[in-house]
């Protein structure tokens, strides 16, 4: 019943655009993150399911009720598409205890007060907010705040929650530990959780399925493992990563079966299919960068010089350049036992699959190495 | 040998201790000292009354308490008065508070057009002195039957002849002081809903609620304690306002306690207007107190609203440009046509003509003895002494403003801190005519090394900056928070004293804070009425008080074009402090003057 459809949305704030000509599924059930920059749009597109904002044109669909249509001037308001929206700065009304925020909705709705009480205890055993009843909000902790704005929306039955970066306010180890209390309670209600971040290791690590906007239009609408994956364009790569370290960017010529950048060469036969001398930026994860000590034959090592290092802990962050080729700059991380030093002479082998290739004017992916069985790389240094 | 220690130690390392207390013994001095020796005075024979009240002079008695609250002339002097004052007080404050509300709400929460131009008009009624808009208020409505028997301008343009209540008594008071006053509780109003969080009521609109409800379970409820503070204060205000209530209640014989005060002064019955007075203090300061409970409550609020920013913004679709052009043409009437009338009428030899023969005779000409205002030797004097009283108090005022701010931040937290800020803060209890009172009885005598200031320039200075000695510290204080302490403390780092810490890091980064202090003291110096008039002799009058001789005088040009003088100071003040300093000069405080 809570299947969200949006049709063609755009929304314009002035000559802004925020939302451009935008279509979406969510299916019900699912934890569906939407994903970007600051600016991409991703607030207004949830705030227009809501019904808060009116787009310009477009459908919106929530479960089998038409919401919106410009077309036909429908416009259902907020308080009657029977949702939950959790706000960054929860919203939790200053003048009414946590009972009287909870309950709110039910009043609004003339529940009968003994169903009011029967679904306060439930709601406030499974937030694990027991005894908070009489408090104000400015008594509470920021994780209570939070878990009483949860409790808020979750008690009226609404099965369609939209969270608008809940976690945001919320300090690190707190926001760690509430990532896995939104996904047991995501587990727990089945409803349909809409979450909108800003944060990739959030939508990576909630969602069931991610859709990562730029400037109001959609660039990836799949699960969170194939955008780690397969990113469909450069801004998804650089955007998305397991790490907080940036992807690494390394400008290419497709020759033939080869890849020549400045100092490297890497040979994939696939490549044959693409039309010579076309400029290419190949991404390459730091995490994905294997860092070996030892001298390394293997045609699929780059050999380099260590730069600088940062010490993180357990791993060791390397900036290293291509030997020969000081304008190469890669990141990568080592974890072994031996000590690195700067100027020291290491090898990077990069595996097949970790290569992603961009067409430089439209930043388009160009193929997945990795589904190719005979891939080789080689460097020219290597030979 | 401790306590020269310790006393060395704070001399050398907090000097500041050492003049916060010298201001609080001061400030104690000219404050605390006054009243408690006027509460004093009304137990005590006074000369004049050793017959009446059957004992010797300095004895105790309790005979003029007596004569207010218990005898035959209780009930003109001082209930009947008492009625009206709370009548006419609290009847405006809902009305100023209703109004203030509305408008805080089309420019704050709606998608209403010219709001920038609409926000800086609606404080004009609230630059314009109090009395001059009761004074355009009778060109209006007065009528040819009280008062100078001249028809105004609707009896004598519309051939209308206004009823008398229109004309004088409570409900132009009312009107007029809510005109003045309303752009106050907007001002409280508009900065309470710009702190409430779009987050707020959009939740409330996802839970099932319609709007009405939306704004009658959040919205109201959270501005409450604001709106309440704003009643309180604007109340307060209305008990002891003087110069509406003499120039449109004088003429029907309508008395508030202000006015009663006033008249038992001048027919020289001074222990009668103490205890007016008192009483007038002690129900302001009851206010106040109540005021500073709610205040409390409100903090609670606004610390969790969380960052603010996004204000939530109600179209009024088909209305927007109806509602807007409504607004315009109010605040055209109630800030542009005051100012119009007076000049107008201050151009006529007679009262009842409205025409276009536009005449020069109250500016430069000569009529029945009197010069026209620009070369009278008397406005002369009072523009010397307007214009003397407001450039000292300003300085004096912003420079102690800046000073108490400083040590205020400085030591905040300690009690010497609240001390300050509370003992600066009292004068704001006390009733412009009741605080002139104080200070009449005060200085009628010699006081340690001074002498009688009573009829000398000194005691207005002195008075008008001991009243405007909270207006100051608030805006010092608020200044020198936003310095900070790392500068100031990098001075003291590098090897700089008290003295050149002050001069050379904090008066520099506070210069705006100054000036906006000094414009804002000088303005209101320039245009107060209801302190000075008790306090003024002959050779120290000002533009105000001569302007309210020559009303009550009859002479009404004359005072009209003074008025149009005092004006135009306070508009043009004003307007230098937006310009200058780009502060807005009235959040925080309200007032009649």
């Amino acid at each position: 019943m809570s299947r969200i459809i949006l049709e063609n949305i755009t929304k314009k704030f002035g000559d802004t655009v925020a939302v451009n000509n935008l279509s979406l599924e969510i299916e019900e059930g699912e934890f569906f993150c939407m994903l970007g920059p600051s600016g991409c749009g991703k607030t207004t597109l949830l705030r227009c399911i809501a019904g808060l904002e009116i787009p310009d044109c477009g459908r919106i669909w929530i479960g089998n009720k038409l919401v919106f249509d410009a077309a036909k001037n429908i416009f259902v308001p907020a308080s009657r598409r029977n949702l939950g929206l959790v706000f960054q700065d929860y919203a939790l009304w200053p003048h009414m205890t946590v009972r009287e925020n909870i309950l709110f909705g039910l009043q609004i709705r003339k529940v009968k007060p003994d169903e009011q009480k029967k679904r306060l205890e439930e709601i406030m055993k499974l937030l694990q907010i027991v005894g908070l009843d009489k408090r104000y909000p400015n008594e509470l902790s920021g994780g209570q705040q939070q878990r009483v704005s949860l409790a808020r929306e979750l008690i009226t039955g609404a099965n369609l929650l939209l969270l608008d970066e809940p976690l945001s306010n919320l300090d690190a180890q707190l926001r760690i530990g509430m990532r896995f209390e939104l996904k047991r309670i995501h587990e727990e209600t089945n409803h349909t959780f809409l979450y909108v971040t800003h944060d990739q290791i959030e939508a990576l690590t909630l969602s069931s399925k991610t859709c990562i906007l730029r400037d109001g239009q959609l660039q990836q609408l799949a699960n969170p493992n194939e955008i780690y994956k397969s990113p469909q364009n450069l801004f998804v790569a650089r955007f998305i990563g397991g790490s907080s370290m940036a992807i690494n960017l390394l400008m290419a010529r497709i020759e033939g079966e080869q890849l020549i950048g400045d100092g490297f060469s890497l040979t994939f036969p696939y490549l044959k299919d693409l039309e010579n001398s076309r400029e290419v930026i190949l991404a390459i994860r730091p995490e994905e960068i294997q860092v070996v000590v030892d001298e390394c034959i293997d045609p699929l090592c780059l050999p380099c010089v260590v730069s600088s290092e940062l010490l993180m802990g357990h791993e060791t962050l390397l900036q290293l350049e291509l030997r020969g080729q000081k304008k190469s700059k890669i990141m990568a991380f080592y974890n072994g036992q031996t000590h690195i030093s700067i100027k020291m002479h290491v090898w990077a082998r990069i595996p097949k699959n970790a290569v992603h290739v961009f067409d430089s004017t439209t930043g388009l992916r160009l193929g997945t190495i990795r589904e190719e069985k005979n891939t080789a790389g080689q460097s020219k240094k290597g030979k | 040998m401790y306590f020269l220690n310790k006393l060395k130690s704070i001399l050398f390392y907090r000097p500041q201790r050492v003049i916060g207390w010298l201001i609080i013994l001061v400030f104690g001095y000219l404050i605390i000292i006054p009243l408690l020796e006027m509460i004093f005075n009304t137990f005590i024979v006074q000369e004049g009354d050793v017959l009446r009240v059957g004992a010797e002079v300095g004895e105790f008695s309790s005979f003029y308490w007596q004569r207010m609250l218990a005898s035959d002339f209780a009930r003109k002097l001082f209930y009947e008065p008492l009625i009206n004052t709370f009548v006419i007080s609290i009847t405006y404050s809902a009305l100023a508070m209703s109004l203030g509300l509305a408008l805080a709400w089309l420019l704050v929460k709606s998608d209403m057009p010219f709001k920038s131009i609409i926000g800086s008009i609606a404080i004009i009624p609230y630059i314009l002195p109090s009395w001059s808009l009761a004074m355009s208020w009778l060109i209006a409505f007065r009528n040819d039957r009280i008062g100078v028997g001249a028809p105004g301008l609707v009896q004598a343009v519309l051939g209308i002849t206004p009823p008398d209540w229109l004309a004088y008594g409570p409900i132009p008071i009312i009107i007029v002081l809510t005109l003045h006053c309303f752009a106050f509780t907007y001002l409280l109003a508009s900065a309470a809903l710009s702190s409430i969080n779009a987050s707020l009521e959009e939740t409330a609109l996802i839970k099932g609620a319609q709007d009405i409800e939306q704004i009658r379970k959040i919205t109201l409820p959270l501005i409450l304690p604001a709106l309440s503070a704003a009643f309180l204060l604007t109340f307060a205000r209305g008990l002891g306002n003087f110069g509406v209530s003499a120039v449109l209640g004088l003429p029907a014989r309508y008395y508030v306690l202000s006015t009663t005060l006033f008249q038992s002064v001048k027919i020289g019955r001074l222990s009668d207007g103490y205890v007016i007075a008192i009483f007038l203090i002690a129900v302001s300061a009851v206010i106040m107190y109540g005021n500073n409970i709610l205040i409390g409550k409100r903090r609670q609020f606004t610390t969790i609203t969380g960052k603010g920013g996004r204000i939530r913004i109600t179209s009024l679709g088909s209305w927007r440009y109806p509602v807007a052009y409504a607004v315009l043409i109010f605040f055209f009437f109630a800030g542009i046509v005051p100012i119009l009338l007076l000049l107008w009428q201050s151009l006529h030899l007679r009262l009842e003509d409205f025409s276009f023969n536009l005449n020069l005779t109250y500016w430069l000409g000569h009529i029945d003895g009197f010069d026209g205002i620009l070369i009278d030797n008397r406005v002369h004097l009072a523009a010397w002494n307007t214009l003397r009283l407001a450039v000292f108090v300003g300085f004096i005022t912003a420079f102690i403003g800046i000073v108490v701010g400083y040590l205020v931040t400085k030591e905040r937290g300690t009690k010497l801190s609240k001390l300050i800020d509370q003992i600066s803060f009292l004068p704001y209890l006390m009733p412009p005519m009741a605080f002139g009172l104080v200070y009449l009885s005060m200085w009628a005598k010699p006081r340690g090394p001074l002498p009688v200031l009573y009829g000398t320039f000194a005691l207005l200075l002195l008075a008008v900056s001991v009243s405007r000695l909270p207006f100051a510290t608030r805006a010092g204080i608020s200044t020198m928070s936003q310095v900070g302490n790392s500068l100031e403390e990098a001075g003291e780092v590098s090897g700089a004293g008290l003295i050149s810490r002050f001069t050379k890091i904090l008066l520099p980064l506070s210069k705006k804070g100054f000036m906006a202090g000094f414009i804002l003291t000088f303005v209101s110096a320039a245009k107060d009425l209801d302190l000075v008039i008790l306090l003024m002799v002959p050779h120290t009058i000002v533009l105000t008080t001569l302007s309210y001789s020559y009303n009550e005088l009859g002479r009404l040009q004359f005072s009209y074009a003074l008025a149009v003088v005092v004006i135009f100071i306070s508009l043009l003040g004003t307007w230098l402090v937006r310009r200058l300093t780009k502060i807005d000069p009235f959040r925080g405080f309200g007032g009649i003057s």
